[in-house]
């Protein structure tokens, strides 16, 4: 009995290992390296600061509707980390397309133009549809390889009320 | 037996407010006598009084503000130097000693040759420490601010810059 409970604790234990694993964000799940490259400038926003936004009593020049609907959106952002390079922004852009799985991360837009720029905008969605864990934009533009990835809780509602109130 | 609890209160006091910053002062006892390095130790009493100086110049508004936000500053103190005076794992230390003493990240970029990481604590809306590392390909600087600074102050600084 003690084995089978033993057995059961380690079970769980890989579960929630790959649970969490699941919930790791893009660059963390396929670009770990890129983060130590130094042909990558690294940024990174903390969860922390999101929260002092959100509670800072900072008059963003909007309107009152706007700018509840930015708060609103920005409450549950719990990080924003931007990768940009300057060379080999053809390759960078092709290994990108090809290391996300596409099973996890569906393809919310895509633009391909004639100045050789390609931007892919995708996001990682609960099952629901309506909370998007995750937004990764890609681009491979003329100048500069950029991959952008927002990681929380993105409520579309919110967004589309944060459009909505932009557009009034 | 009331003074010693009272001897013992206070020597526990005296050991959290030293623990606090450990960390920084640890790092700054290993390299402030080293004198490829330039170290840089204002105390509180003296960025108030310039502040309170710079006050009644200030012309605007937000020079007054800026200035109200800097003597809430309680000393400030600037390592910096050659980069390679600076062992790399003593940095690292002291970046996980931040993190234990609950200082935490807001920003960092990395690129080729400069590393900036901005780090602060912060109780119940007021900041009490304030941590900057900036690395450049050859210079380094670390600067530590000791606050005590509302957020509130600090949006009011940030409205009226957005107003200008």
């Amino acid at each position: 009995m003690k084995k089978w409970s033993y057995a059961l604790l380690v079970a769980c234990f890989c579960m929630l290992g790959s649970m969490l694993n699941a919930q790791a964000d893009a660059i963390s799940q396929y670009f770990n390296q890129y983060l130590e490259d130094e042909r990558f400038t690294v940024v990174y926003i903390s969860p922390k600061m999101f929260q002092m936004i959100q509670r800072m009593d900072v008059d963003w020049d909007l309107e009152e509707n706007e700018a509840q609907a930015v708060m609103a959106t920005v409450e549950d952002l719990r990080g924003l980390r931007i990768l940009i390079a300057d060379e080999d922004i053809d390759t960078l852009y092709e290994e990108a397309t090809k290391k996300i799985d596409t099973k996890g991360y569906e393809i919310l837009m895509s633009v391909r133009s004639k100045k050789k720029s390609n931007v892919q905008v995708l996001v990682k969605d609960e099952a629901e549809g309506n909370i998007v864990n995750e937004l990764l934009m890609l681009v491979g533009g003329k100048e500069s390889f950029v991959l952008m990835s927002f990681v929380g809780k993105i409520n579309l509602k919110k967004v589309s009320e944060l459009q909505n109130s932009f557009n009034e | 037996m009331n003074k010693l609890r009272f001897i013992v209160l206070l020597s526990t006091i005296c050991f959290t407010l030293n623990a606090q910053t450990a960390s920084l002062d640890d790092f700054y006892e290993k390299y402030k006598h080293r004198t490829e390095l330039v170290n840089v130790s204002v105390p509180g009493f003296l960025i108030q009084f310039a502040a309170s100086v710079a006050q009644i110049e200030a012309e605007d508004e937000m020079g007054r503000l800026s200035m109200e936000l800097l003597k809430d500053v309680k000393k400030l103190k600037v390592l910096t130097g050659e980069k390679r005076r600076v062992k790399y794992s003593h940095i690292i230390t002291l970046f996980d000693d931040l993190a234990k003493e609950g200082f935490e990240e807001l920003m960092s970029v990395r690129s080729e040759d400069t590393d900036f990481r901005f780090l602060i604590r912060e109780r119940k809306n007021w900041i009490r420490n304030v941590v900057i590392l900036a690395e450049e390909e050859e210079d380094f600087t670390l600067l530590s601010l000791k606050t005590k600074m509302h957020l509130d102050d600090l949006s009011a600084v940030i409205n009226e810059s957005m107003q200008n």
